[in-house]
């Protein structure tokens, strides 16, 4: 009997077969007693397990299990509601799957420029200048580079700077 | 809202109805009624006794959010039951991912070996007790693999067609009926070596 063949006695066993094939199996069955043994072991293992399966009580208390439960279901209720179907929510939602490679080339862009400019440049370099105003009512301490310009502001008399840094910019034209 | 000491006469139907209306308490009536089933087939399946109370435990948690699609077109316990097998076959898949193939599968799928397994002529489990009956299913079903287990489970105990089997676990029928042969020619033997032990 090949394993084909057996896998059919098996089908025919179970329910599984059209009519006019089971009756076709069943006749071939009626005539092989080696086909006939292995349809009996698998009955006999079928019938065994139906409505037996075995018992196992669960290891932990009512209130216990469902404390876990109750727990679980409230914080989920908690969470705000995703509103992923609808508004300008949905389409925001829908770019995300390209926020990924948008941030890849981001990142390439920026080591690109960060690249050029970390490049020596012997002209750039000669404009780095530090600058002291000093007038009446403030003070200010402004720094220039080639790509940054810092100011800092400070009232006169006053021993605390207002902010340190009241203006960073990377922006080229207001470095002009 | 009724108490829990009047929920407990009150039938699975009318619990469903009110926990479908936000009653928590009628929704731990049924979690108390069925806990014990809902457990015992996430048990069946993982062989695992904590990964079983967590899966059933997020089977309840699933039914209550999914409660108001349940249309009552069968058991609300069988509705359970489905929703914490489909949870164990997700992480079994997951488990399976990260393990490399049983040899009892490679072995069964190279085809041939549950043919070399003599056939069992005397019926193995003929005069047993129920108690010691399932004792020994236990004992069988605990050393087959997850894939011929979860056949069994599915086909024997859930009485699913073979179409259903290879619906849920994502196979061919072929492969179904394959692992459903071996699960059984398995099973015969181990039951017949727990007899002749017990005869020694």
């Amino acid at each position: 009997m090949n394993r084909d063949a057996a896998l059919k006695y098996q089908a025919y066993l179970d329910g599984e077969l059209p009519e006019r094939q089971a009756r076709q199996v069943a006749e071939a069955l009626a005539q092989d007693p080696e086909a006939q043994a292995l349809v009996t072991e698998l009955r006999a293992t079928k019938q065994a397990l139906k409505g037996n399966e075995p018992e196992i009580a669960l290891p932990e208390s009512r209130e216990f299990y469902w404390t876990r439960i109750q727990r679980e279901i409230q914080r989920l209720e908690a969470q705000p509601v995703e509103r992923g179907s609808d508004g300008w929510l949905a389409v925001l939602a829908g770019w995300r799957r390209y926020l990924a490679p948008m941030a890849g080339v981001a990142v390439i862009a920026f080591l690109a420029v960060a690249m050029l400019r970390t490049t020596p440049n012997p002209i750039v370099d000669q404009h780095l200048a530090e600058i002291e105003n000093l007038s009446e009512h403030t003070t200010s301490f402004s720094f220039r580079s080639d790509n940054m310009f810092v100011v800092w502001v400070q009232e006169t008399g006053s021993e605390v700077a207002d902010s340190e840094a009241d203006f960073i910019s990377n922006d080229d034209s207001l470095l002009q | 809202m009724a108490t829990q000491q009047e929920y407990s006469s009150t039938s699975d139907e009318k619990l469903v109805r009110a926990a479908q209306k936000g009653d928590m308490a009628a929704f731990e009536e049924l979690v108390a009624r069925h806990r014990d089933r809902i457990f015992a087939r996430a048990f069946s399946m993982m062989r695992s006794e904590e990964e079983a109370v967590d899966l059933s435990q997020e089977a309840w948690v699933k039914g209550w959010q999914r409660l108001k699609q349940f249309q009552g077109e069968s058991s609300f316990v069988t509705w359970m039951t489905r929703i914490v097998i489909n949870l164990c076959l997700d992480q079994l898949r997951k488990q399976k991912r990260q393990r490399a193939e049983s040899i009892e599968l490679l072995e069964e799928e190279s085809g041939g070996v549950e043919r070399q397994m003599p056939i069992v002529t005397v019926n193995p489990t003929e005069g047993l007790e129920r108690q010691e009956l399932r004792l020994r299913i236990d004992k069988a079903l605990a050393q087959l693999s997850y894939e011929h287990r979860t056949v069994l489970v599915l086909h024997e105990f859930e009485e699913l067609e073979y179409k259903e089997i290879a619906r849920r676990m994502q196979c061919s029928i072929g492969t179904v009926m394959s692992r459903l042969f071996y699960a059984r020619r398995k099973m015969a033997n181990l039951m017949a070596s727990y007899k002749r032990e017990e005869m020694s």
